[in-house]
């Protein structure tokens, strides 16, 4: 369905609603403590895939005029499905021992 | 203001489709994280040029992964078939004049106008090949590229002679480039930037082959090199008394093989700059 960590950044960055470029590289660095810092360039590539899969649409833009972009259901579902493939890595990951238990 | 100008400069190496898509999104988050990186200038535009780099690359990869990019790709090769072609069979009639002389042969020359007409054949059969799948255009394609290829080299053969190799790329690619608006005219609108993306094309392959290979002009058209080094007898009317002294024919596998590369290198050059033009001709064919 989407084949980076970078197009699974910008849809978890959409998941609180729609958002401008702008918006998504800050969130995005956020929400991963700096770790995953997009440019411009790396950020318009993904969204123009994304777009292209159906994941996020355009949507009005915002008092700026700036363009903004928000998830669809399918991305939506794409992304609940992206995250409950990782969970289900790391749990083998802890019961493996490689990471402390939750508990 | 500056920065500004050095990013919209560098967004002009993205494939067209995704710059006017997504040009000036980018610019406006360019702007914004220009606006907040303070004082942090080499940071700021390390960590910019760094994801330009990337995504200029990933840009490229999808688009030549496209079905333009595709036909773009079809188009390079074509043009680099035909000019291998073309040298080939000269090296060939060469070659035969050559292993073949008799006395009765003395003082027959081979015309610029008879390499050109190869010139355009080999060329227009190779695009027509590639043009097949997305525009009908028949052999007129074919007979106005050899025509015009054939007028345009004598011509251009003069006018060397004081211009140098870009005056003759000019003429060669402004003949060429109007006998194919002739069939292209009533395919396409706008078909006159064709004429235009010639011109252009031409001379830069005929540079970019001499300057790949030391040799300005040979390959795309080695008997009119011959008459711009002062070989030939510059009163015998003709490109070069070629066929009848045997003097260029290639002697050696070198000689082949540097004649292949020149050849193929000129019709990469042509084919990769008139793909774009090309492209964008199609979106707006009838």
């Amino acid at each position: 369905m989407f084949s980076t960590r970078i197009e699974f950044c910008v849809l978890i960055g959409l998941l609180d609603g729609p958002r401008h470029g702008y918006g998504i590289m800050q969130d995005v660095g956020e929400m991963t403590a700096g770790e995953v810092r997009l440019g411009p360039g790396t950020l318009y590539s993904a969204i123009k895939r994304l777009l292209r899969g159906g994941l996020i649409e355009e949507c009005e833009a915002d008092a700026d005029r700036r363009r903004c972009y928000r998830l669809t259901r399918k991305g939506r579902t794409a992304a609940a499905e992206e995250a409950r493939r990782l969970s289900d890595l790391v749990r083998a990951a802890r019961k493996r021992g490689l990471l402390p238990s939750a508990s | 203001m500056t920065s500004e100008r050095v990013y919209l400069a560098l967004l002009r190496l993205y494939p067209g489709e995704f710059r006017e898509e997504f040009g000036d999104a980018l610019l406006d988050a360019f702007r914004e994280l220009h606006r907040r990186s303070g004082h942090r200038r080499i940071r700021f535009w390390s960590a910019l040029v760094a994801d330009l780099a990337h995504s200029i690359c990933r840009e490229w990869l999808d688009s030549l992964r496209s079905a333009r990019g595709q036909f773009a790709l079809r188009w390079v090769f074509a043009c680099a078939s035909g000019a291998i072609v073309t040298g080939t069979v000269g090296s060939a009639l060469s070659w035969s004049f050559t292993y073949f002389y008799h006395p009765y042969l003395e003082g027959l020359t081979f015309p610029a106008w008879g390499y050109g007409a190869l010139l355009g054949s080999g060329l227009g059969v190779a695009q027509l090949a590639a043009l097949r799948a997305r525009l009908r255009l028949g052999s007129a394609w074919v007979l106005a590229s050899a025509a015009c290829a054939a007028v345009g080299l004598e011509v251009a053969v003069l006018i060397a002679r004081s211009g140098g190799p870009v005056a003759y790329g000019l003429v060669l690619g402004c003949f060429i480039g109007a006998g194919q608006w002739l069939v292209l005219r009533r395919k396409t609108r706008e078909a006159a930037w064709w004429v235009a993306a010639s011109i252009v094309a031409v001379p830069i392959g005929i540079v970019s082959c001499g300057l790949a290979l030391n040799g300005p002009l040979r390959g795309l058209n080695q008997l009119s090199n011959d008459v711009l080094a002062s070989h030939a007898p510059a009163d015998s009317g003709h490109a070069i008394g070629l066929l009848s002294r045997g003097l260029y024919g290639p002697t050696s596998l070198v000689d082949l093989t540097v004649e292949f590369a020149v050849m193929a290198t000129a019709g990469l050059v042509i084919g990769a700059v008139t793909a774009s033009a090309l492209s964008s001709l199609m979106s707006r064919a009838r």
